[in-house]
């Protein structure tokens, strides 16, 4: 069993296979050695987002992690779809917050499988609407000037023209 | 910051007594001072900065100095709390209570650069995006702030694919100059579909498009082309061995009007002149079998797919593709069959064939336009 801190001082005792979905702790642990019983720090993680974060490992325990010299020429390509399976659509319905704390999280430990969940939904969350609706969305800031706003819309009129 | 109300550790300078007891009506200088000192030493310890510093701002502090913060758990009206700026304070774990400004809360702003280029990649069109029906989405991205704007500018990936379903030319050939600047050095997909789509500018706009793509075609890393025309003469003015990067290359015609052979051995000089070095995934389905010798054809194709000359040469030849997964194979109606047909049929030579890796074997009479679901892979 591995004990992880969070950087509000929870502690979480998980099984070493769920712990290692995320490469951070994984490589953490190898360098620390195997019978260590000291806790991993996660000084950018916290309790309840670890919390989270450990349900997803505990649920895609055991599938094969991607490797770490992966082609990753395909990322370039329309082969990346931004479909999400069943579970993973239903573990990740929470407050935009969360979300992104999720997302945060993800990459800090190097999950790449819940990061790619993350992203892949608020890409879905961005998918169809128009810079407005964006903005609104995310509480974003327009802040063009209104001679830039209006060049811009100028340069991109092409794409507006149905 | 004003300080409201407060309870702090022993160790706090607020709790100590001050050495002389003001007697009269209000606050000496000393008391006024140990006030002060007090609030400095709660922003030193809780908050992680001092106000008396000449650059401390709370909006600029980082996020992360909260390292103790508990999120959602907002209590209001407890005479523990200290609040700032009327936002509501918050408990973390100790009893002890801090405030939230909106600074502090994650939002879309706090992704870094890398992170929000991973989701914009995400946000590209899928072949289900149609340009005439909705703006691409890069487009709308660089009009939300100037810091998408910026990210998305110069993220050279974002505007390496160019998915042209219907060419249109108040669209398409804005879009092509669009792409080309922005995409700097990165290689290149290109799609240039004409499927289902009669318009009488597609073929002259694609010609277009071809041209504005030609001085590129060093970049180009995936080309397909699914034409409704015989053949776009744009693609016989490419360079020949111009193509160091091209992994994918399809030409799926669609139209029932065939290549003429002199046309289809242009193509093929100009594409297979002496091998491309990356190809995986080739097709070919021109209603024309290709003439290409297969000798000089890539061995590490993973993918093929088109109308062929079937005979003895050409499954020696796949028997030496050892990372051949798929193999989809078209004969020619009857009528179109007699240059091209096998002496022999093509079971006897899948006898004969080695292919390792092969998953996917498909064997079939071409189809019309309306029948076939395309022969590209995916890209």
């Amino acid at each position: 069993m591995i004990v992880l801190k969070t950087s509000d001082n929870e502690t979480f005792t998980v099984e070493r296979d769920v712990a290692e979905r995320s490469v951070l702790i994984k490589n953490m642990l190898d360098d620390i050695g195997e019978n260590s019983e000291q806790a991993i720090p996660l000084p950018n993680v916290n309790s309840s987002v670890l919390k989270k974060v450990l349900e997803y490992c505990e649920h895609h325990r055991g599938e094969p992690l991607p490797a770490a010299d992966a082609d990753t020429s395909q990322d370039d390509t329309r082969k990346r779809t931004t479909d999400i399976s069943e579970w993973d659509q239903k573990f990740i319905t929470v407050d935009q917050e969360m979300l992104f704390e999720i997302i945060l999280a993800a990459n800090y430990l190097d999950i790449k499988s819940l990061l790619d969940v993350g992203c892949k939904t608020v890409a879905n969350m961005i998918k169809g609407k128009t810079p407005e609706e964006i903005r609104k969305l995310f509480n974003i800031v327009n802040d063009f000037t209104p001679e830039e706003e209006a060049q811009i819309k100028k340069e991109n009129e092409w794409a507006e023209d149905r | 910051m004003s300080l409201q109300y407060y309870v702090g550790p022993d160790s706090s300078p607020l709790n100590k007594p001050p050495l002389e007891e003001n007697t009269n009506t209000g606050f000496t200088s000393r008391s006024i001072k140990l006030l002060d000192d007090g609030i400095g030493y709660l922003q030193r310890t809780l908050l992680g900065f001092d106000a008396k510093a000449d650059n401390s701002h709370l909006a600029h502090l980082q996020p992360d100095l909260f390292s103790w913060k508990e999120q959602g758990q907002v209590s209001s009206g407890d005479t523990n709390a200290f609040t700032c700026h009327g936002e509501p304070s918050t408990e973390i774990p100790g009893s002890k209570i801090l405030f939230r400004t909106l600074e502090d809360r994650v939002s879309v702003d706090r992704l870094p650069v890398e992170l929000l280029r991973e989701i914009f990649s995400y946000s590209l069109p899928g072949r289900d995006w149609r340009l005439h029906r909705s703006p691409p989405p890069q487009v709308v991205l660089i009009q939300v702030c100037t810091s998408w704007r910026s990210i998305a500018l110069s993220y050279p990936m974002l505007w390496s694919t160019f998915m042209i379903f219907y060419p249109i030319k108040h669209h398409t050939i804005p879009m092509t100059k669009m792409w080309l600047e922005y995409s700097g050095q990165h290689p290149l997909t290109l799609y240039i579909g004409h499927r289902g789509f009669k318009r009488d500018d597609a073929l002259t706009t694609t010609d277009i498009v071809i041209g504005l793509l030609r001085p590129h075609v060093h970049r180009w890393k995936a080309a397909v082309f699914v034409l409704q025309s015989g053949l776009q003469s744009s693609l016989l003015t490419l360079p020949r061995n111009g193509f160091p990067l091209l992994e994918t290359l399809c030409f799926d015609v669609i139209s029932t009007e065939r290549w003429k052979p002199n046309n289809v051995a242009c193509v093929e000089d100009i594409f297979f002149p002496s091998s491309l070095p990356r190809l995986r995934e080739y097709t070919w389905n021109t209603y024309s079998p290709s003439l290409h010798t297969f000798s000089s054809i890539p061995t590490s194709l993973t993918y093929l797919a088109g109308t062929f000359v079937m005979d003895l040469s050409f499954f020696d030849m796949l028997s030496m593709m050892e990372h051949l997964h798929t193999l989809r194979l078209y004969q020619y109606k009857e009528e179109l069959q007699d240059s091209a047909r096998p002496d022999k049929p093509i079971s006897f030579f899948l006898d004969l064939m080695n292919a390792p890796s092969l998953k996917v074997l498909l064997i079939g009479q071409c189809l019309s336009d309306e029948g076939h679901k395309g022969f590209c892979p995916e890209v």
